[in-house]
């Protein structure tokens, strides 16, 4: 699935992390996040990470597909 | 579905509030306006100064974000018009980055209304500052 990171789950990720290989199988927002903190431990250490699906904020429960938009949203800093 | 683009490279210049305003002459039926200015502060931490905070958003999803709230805020209240306006890219300590303006018939229907848009947009848009110090250094901003 394609992933984008963004402000400091991006430096963690790095530059080049767009493709992330979960399985053959749709994975659920909080199997995904669980993947992840495994192969990059600092992001679970961030005071919250949201996962955004095509655009919207996505709960924990949401499935994700191979060819939707994932996002990793580290605390906002807007305004 | 095509929702409007809120930011703007660098600094909200005085001008452009300005003008902002100066729009709404035509629009007679407004009795109050309630505006919100974001300014970069220069906090001290860990004895270094901020110098400029460089913001960068995940646009496609900030504007979907932003349509959603404006039209929380619209049916909420009973507003003529709302404009927000947000920085990308650097911005110096004690310049504007965020601009919120609410436009209605009496004053506290623009009051509530820009504040609960300015908490939400701190809250919920996908918009991340880069706090970055006199000497170089920086650190990741998270709102409170």
């Amino acid at each position: 699935m394609k992933i984008i990171a963004f402000g400091i789950a991006k430096e963690i990720t790095g530059d080049l992390f767009t493709e992330f290989d979960a399985g053959p199988d749709p994975v659920s927002v909080a199997e995904l996040k669980k993947l992840l903190f495994n192969q990059f431990p600092k992001l679970e250490k961030l005071a919250t990470l949201s996962v955004a699906v095509n655009n919207t904020y996505a709960g924990n429960d949401v499935m994700i597909r191979g060819e939707d938009e994932v996002a990793l949203i580290p605390p906002v800093s807007g305004g | 579905m095509s929702a409007k683009n809120i930011f703007l490279q660098g600094a909200i210049s005085p001008a452009f509030i300005a003008e902002s305003i100066q729009k709404h002459s035509t629009k007679t039926g407004i009795g109050a306006h309630n505006i919100f200015l974001g300014q970069v502060r220069k906090d001290v931490l860990a004895g270094q100064e901020v110098a400029a905070i460089e913001y960068s958003s995940y646009e496609p999803m900030a504007a979907i974000q932003m349509e959603e709230i404006r039209e929380a805020i619209f049916a909420k209240y009973a507003l003529t018009c709302m404009h927000v306006y947000h920085s990308l890219g650097v911005v110096q300590a004690g310049e504007i980055c965020l601009f919120v303006f609410t436009s209605s018939k009496h004053r506290k229907t623009a009051f509530d209304a820009c504040e609960e848009t300015v908490e939400r947009i701190k809250k919920e848009l996908p918009v991340w500052g880069k706090e970055i110090f006199a000497g170089g250094d920086y650190q990741w901003k998270e709102n409170t």
